[in-house]
């Protein structure tokens, strides 16, 4: 009986041994590609390549803004050697503190008084790091603080330490690091340096052959940074970057520039086929489906594809869907087009955290933000193959699809104008504003705004503490030297006006070029006394005399006779709209006509009827109506150009809009064209126009120039802004200005000297004119805007 | 006995050793290579306790300790251990109750630290039963009515449900068979063992609702619902079924492993030695390694059945139960087949106790096979 109970036990134990066999078979022979394809997913994970950004460049060439490629320093805590603080120390901080992973009772207390003294023990260690030569060396040669260093060392370490990261997880040390600094680290080479080797070829080789890096542990990653290599020059027009938000990220996976999950994915891999039809979309699924390096056989792949008609076959390649043959090129490690990889990688369980994009930009000021989607490019993706070999961790890259660079951008801008308008307002105490239009196209020749600021301070990782302090400076500043004074803050446009209410009385009838004034330096209406400046009396005054002297009493009359409604329709072509400029935060600016009225005040019937007063203030360009230094300049255009208002931009490429007609014949214009020429250049004494003495007392400008100040009461007790708005030449308009200076006073004295110095280095004084105003001294060398 | 008495030193070792079957010794061996080579494999990339080499030096250790205890146990004969049986069983449970004194690891209280290694109490009671039961069993035949296997219940229930406490339910699961299968073996009625089959599987439905954690539930539950516990309680289950699977069937070579690599499977290389072998080694090794166990095992039931001396009988069928019934548990965990425990491939795992106790089992098996000419009974038992 024994042995039949032996026998009986054997043959059960056999069973046994069957049944762990045959699970094994199931597991390792029928299931093996299965399991093969999942133990390889779990060694690959994506990256995403940053895309370099748009350069941006003026109208001939000079750069203003780029992106150059930079590394992310980061450091793998295993491989670490500091003198005071020991790796081991903190893997055994990790081991000893680590909670159960079985819940006993007061699990919750237990893991709390554990965290607290991992806490307490690892202060201790790290006060150690402190006076340690490798933070202080490291620090020297990134040129960072050290104490930055230190810190993002001590975070790393905690990480660590708390078991959050493992050991020979890159952990973030310093961003932003310059090329040459990078190469002096002789960092290991991780992810995307391939690259660089096609990037920098010959100075990458050099550190093939470096021996003990002086940092050990540190890892290297690409990342890109944008230069504004001419700082605040342009810097209202060109913008700056800031940080992508998690919104931003969301409209990114919308328009299928960003692909970090499923259903982005999936998305775009429809848009991608809604060209086909389902027949063949679901064929070329098929195909893709099948990952090429799975497939042993390449007459499977040839019998895939065979499958195909061939008018599907083109719809493939239009798509730059591979080839057969393309996919029998092994090894693997060859480069996918995008939606191949995509295909690949849609429903692959990505890691979020590790898929981010590398260069989280996007635009947030300025040119940089109204065309983001022109300059930001796309990044490209690559899989990042990490295997073992006999211990060694080893790391190989294939599958990847390239960056596409972000398209370059040309500006309308003239760097010659540009500084120039900003060399005449740099130094002025009061804050102010630029524009210069092209009189014709509406280009924007310069843009410039006062105070102004620095885009290099604000192009994200916006770390480090000179940085943070610098960037709170400006941000506190009490003058808003981030406000964009010329588009996105209007000003009461004062005697300005005239020059528009002369030209429509003139086109209605309303007055004649004969007709005369009595100006007694006053006038009284409802009770009201309306002066001239310093009640100053003119006399006897024609329509060019009031525009030259600026005679309020004169237009004061002309606009009564007209009313608000009567230059409402030529009016509202430039005021109370937006002039429709490719800069984001422009404002309209307020035509108070009775409309505008009721709905501003919509309960108040005292403010809501429209007096004779009302119009008289109209006319010289205060009461409610304000105005943008743009719409100035766009008025001066349309007045300099013959009648037509034209849509002013920055984007050299974009196609100019029609102007439209003002409505006022070109007779008419030239009549108050005479008046604003007569502003300037009217010298006689007791007839001299309100700018003539900045123009004529250092020296005369080559060309003649025309147009009109005026002194802007906005507030009572405080200075009036002062503005100049004119054109150049006088007798053939090129360009159109406007200048505003805030609170600086007269006109004439504030503003007008500000034109004179910008026209001045632009044309040349009439003994050293310049031969091409404008235009760059030296042409730009061939780097550039080809 | 005469002739045992008046040999002495190694001539008498050796020539013991000849007796023994080398067919087990061979195929141990064998498995303690395979073992070796995969410990050092799972180690690679670890940080802990100096890394791979430590490792391995530390696993060379126990082998040593290992072998000492087996040779040590080939000089003594089998039944001068067996009378020390009940006091044997004494310490064992002492130290059983003894290790609830000590600090938790991992939340189970389970080793002594002794330093050099953690004594684990409940893998030297496995040896310890096995002795008691034989000892208790051997000239006895009250096990045929169903009063008598109260006793031999007892005596097993009390040290598996101090070590159910600790808890460390995957050795409770592996000593299980133990009491069963020396009971079937001695002649118990097959239908006694099936009600008591029947009894435990209904205290195990009952365990389910009273004694079980939580965690211990969802174990179970992750093993019916992998795919719910996903980055759970499956975690483990689906790398390993994934590990072994993606082996194929010449594997993926010695240190390759992916799984291994990446530090994506715990416990690689003491619960899931397996998957590690089947992962590097494929089908081929993990075949071969099962096959050695399994002729072990047969050669381990040859010495039961060629043995007449019915307390070596026992004791011989009961290593070799332990021996398989570790085995099987443990692949079958890998391989999805059972729930998730924690419990070692014998000779393979790296550990101490784990091996000194494989050891220590071998070591009563080949004494027992080399004392094949002391007859005390008859034929059969019948």
């Amino acid at each position: 009986m024994f042995k039949s109970r032996i026998g009986i036990l054997t043959v059960l134990l056999g069973l046994g041994f069957l049944v762990v066999l045959g699970r094994l078979c199931q597991l390792q022979i029928w299931r093996y590609h299965q399991y093969a394809a999942l133990a390889r997913r779990d060694r690959e994970t994506e990256r995403m390549v940053p895309a370099l950004r748009g350069p941006i460049y003026d109208r001939y060439g000079t750069l203003l803004a780029e992106d150059q490629p930079c590394y992310d320093i980061s450091v793998r805590v295993d491989r670490l050697k500091l003198a005071h603080v020991k790796v081991d120390e903190i893997r055994k901080l990790a081991a000893k503190y680590r909670p159960p992973r079985v819940r006993t009772e007061n699990h919750d207390a237990k893991v709390q008084k554990l965290r607290l003294d991992r806490d307490a023990e690892f202060e201790l260690l790290v006060a150690r790091l402190n006076d340690e030569p490798y933070v202080h060396d490291l620090a020297r040669t990134l040129k960072a603080d050290p104490q930055e260093i230190a810190n993002n060392l001590r975070k790393a370490l905690y990480a660590v330490a708390c078991d959050r990261a493992a050991p020979r997880a890159p952990l973030l040390l310093a961003s932003e690091v310059d090329q040459r600094v990078w190469l002096s680290l002789r960092t290991v080479h991780e992810d995307v340096f391939r690259d660089h080797h096609q990037l920098y070829g010959s100075l990458a080789s050099k550190i093939k052959d470096a021996e003990e890096p002086p940092f050990p542990g540190l890892v290297a990653t690409l990342s890109t940074r944008r230069i504004y290599p001419l700082g605040s020059t342009a810097s209202f027009v060109v913008g700056a970057l800031g940080e992508l938000t998690p919104e931003d990220e969301e409209d990114l996976r919308h328009d299928g520039v960003l692909l970090d999950n499923a259903a982005a994915r999936n998305r775009y891999w429809k848009r991608i086929c809604e060209n086909m039809s389902e027949e063949t979309a679901e064929k070329v699924r098929q195909i893709l489906l099948t990952d090429p390096r799975d497939v042993r056989d390449l007459g499977e792949l040839y019998r895939l594809f065979s499958r195909l008609r061939p008018e599907e076959c083109t719809a493939i390649a239009a798509l730059g869907l591979a080839e057969p043959l393309r996919w029998s090129e092994r090894p693997p490690r060859m480069k996918l087009t995008e939606p191949e990889l995509l295909w690949m990688g849609v429903g692959l369980p990505t890691n979020v955290n590790k898929n981010k994009l590398p260069n989280r930009v996007v635009g947030e000021l300025g040119v940089e933000r109204i065309h983001n989607d022109h300059l930001r490019g796309k990044a490209g993706m690559k899989i990042r193959e990490s295997a073992t070999s006999e211990g060694e961790e080893t790391l190989a890259f294939f599958k990847h699809s390239d960056p596409i660079e972000g398209e370059p951008l040309a500006l309308t801008l003239s760097l010659a104008w540009q500084k120039a308008a900003e060399n005449a307002l740099k130094g002025q105490t009061q804050p102010g504003a630029i524009v210069v239009l092209d009189i014709r196209s509406g280009e924007v020749l310069a843009l410039a705004s006062w105070p102004d600021f620095d885009p290099n301070l604000f192009a994200p990782p916006r770390t480090g503490k000179e940085r943070q302090e610098k960037l709170q400076q400006v941000l506190s500043n009490p003058n808003k030297p981030l406000l964009n004074r010329a588009i996105a803050e209007q000003y009461p446009l004062g005697s300005v006006m005239k020059s528009l209410v002369a030209a429509i009385a003139l086109e209605k009838g309303a007055v004649t070029a004969s007709e005369t004034f009595d100006c007694a330096g006053f006038i009284v209406e409802g009770g009201q006394k309306f002066r001239c400046d310093e009640s100053r009396a003119h006399g006897t005054v024609n329509i060019f005399k009031s525009i030259r002297c600026s005679c309020n009493v004169t237009f004061h009359q002309i606009g009564a006779r007209m009313g608000v409604e009567g230059m409402a329709p030529y009016a509202r072509l430039l005021l109370g709209r937006r002039t429709g400029i490719d800069l984001p935060g422009e404002v309209p600016g307020i035509y108070p006509d009775r409309s505008w009225r009721m709905k501003a005040w919509p309960t108040n019937p005292h403010a809501r009827v429209w007096t004779r007063g009302n119009d008289f203030q109209l006319a010289i360009g205060q009461g409610l109506m304000t105005s943008t230094v743009l719409q100035a300049a766009v008025m001066m255009a349309a007045i300099g150009n013959g009648g037509y208002v034209v849509t002013p931009r920055v984007w050299l490429d974009s196609p100019p809009a029609q102007p439209r007609s003002l409505g006022i014949s070109d007779t008419n214009l030239s009549l108050v064209r005479q008046g604003l020429d007569e502003v300037v250049n009217e010298g006689r004494p007791g007839e001299r126009g309100t700018a003539y003495k900045p123009f004529h007392e250092h020296g005369e400008l080559s060309i003649r120039v025309a147009g009109k100040t005026s002194t802007a009461e906005h507030r009572q007790g405080a200075q009036p802004h002062a503005w100049f708005a004119g054109y150049a030449p006088a007798e053939k308009p090129q360009i159109a200005f406007a200048i505003l200076l805030e609170e600086a006073g007269h006109g004439g004295a504030a503003a007008a000297p500000l034109a004179y110095r910008m026209l001045r280095d632009v044309y040349g004084t009439k003994n050293t004119p310049n031969p091409r105003p404008g235009a760059p001294r030296e042409p730009v060398a061939a780097n550039g805007a080809e | 006995m005469a002739e045992i008495a008046a040999d002495n030193g190694y001539q008498n070792l050796l020539a013991k050793l000849q007796r023994v079957d080398m067919f087990l010794l061979g195929s141990i061996g064998l498995v303690i290579l395979i073992g070796l080579c995969f410990v050092a494999s799972a180690t690679w990339s670890s940080s802990e306790n100096g890394g791979s080499s430590g490792f391995l030096a530390r696993q060379a250790i126990f082998l040593c300790m290992g072998m000492t205890v087996f040779l040590a146990l080939q000089r003594i004969n089998y039944l001068t251990i067996l009378r020390q049986a009940p006091l044997l069983y004494l310490i064992g449970l002492l130290l059983l109750c003894g290790v609830f004194a000590t600090r938790p690891i991992n939340g189970a209280r389970s080793w002594y630290n002794l330093y050099v290694f953690k004594l684990q109490p409940s893998e030297l009671m496995k040896p310890i039963l096995i002795l008691t039961l034989a000892h208790y069993l051997m000239y006895r035949d009250s096990y045929k009515r169903l009063k008598g296997l109260i006793v031999p219940l007892i005596l097993a229930m009390v040290p598996m449900l101090l070590i159910l406490k600790q808890p460390d339910l995957g050795t409770f699961l592996c000593i299980s068979p133990i009491l069963f299968v020396m009971l079937f073996v001695a002649g118990a009625r097959i239908w006694h063992l099936l009600l008591m089959m029947l009894a435990g599987s209904s205290g195990m439905v009952l365990m389910w609702f009273t004694v079980m954690k939580d965690y211990q539930k969802r174990r179970v539950l992750a093993w019916l619902y992998p795919e719910e516990y996903r980055l759970g309680e499956a975690w483990q289950l689906l790398r390993s079924e994934a590990a072994i699977g993606s082996g194929g069937f010449w594997g993926k070579g010695w240190g390759q492993s992916s799984q291994n690599g990446l530090n994506l499977l715990p416990e690689k290389h003491t619960d899931f030695i397996f998957a590690v072998v089947s992962e590097e080694g494929g089908f081929v090794v993990a075949a071969i390694l099962l096959l050695l166990i399994f002729l072990a095992a047969m050669s381990g039931l040859g010495i039961a059945a060629r043995t007449r001396e019915p307390a070596g009988r026992l004791i011989a069928v009961g290593c070799v139960t332990i021996l398989c019934s570790q085995v099987l548990i443990n692949t079958g965990v890998a391989l999805g087949l059972l729930p998730t425990t924690g419990l070692t491939f014998p000779f393979v795992s790296y550990g101490g106790s784990s091996v000194i106790s494989a050891f220590i089992c071998l070591g009563l098996l080949t004494n027992i096979g080399s004392q094949q000419e002391v007859v005390l009974a008859r034929e059969d038992f019948a």
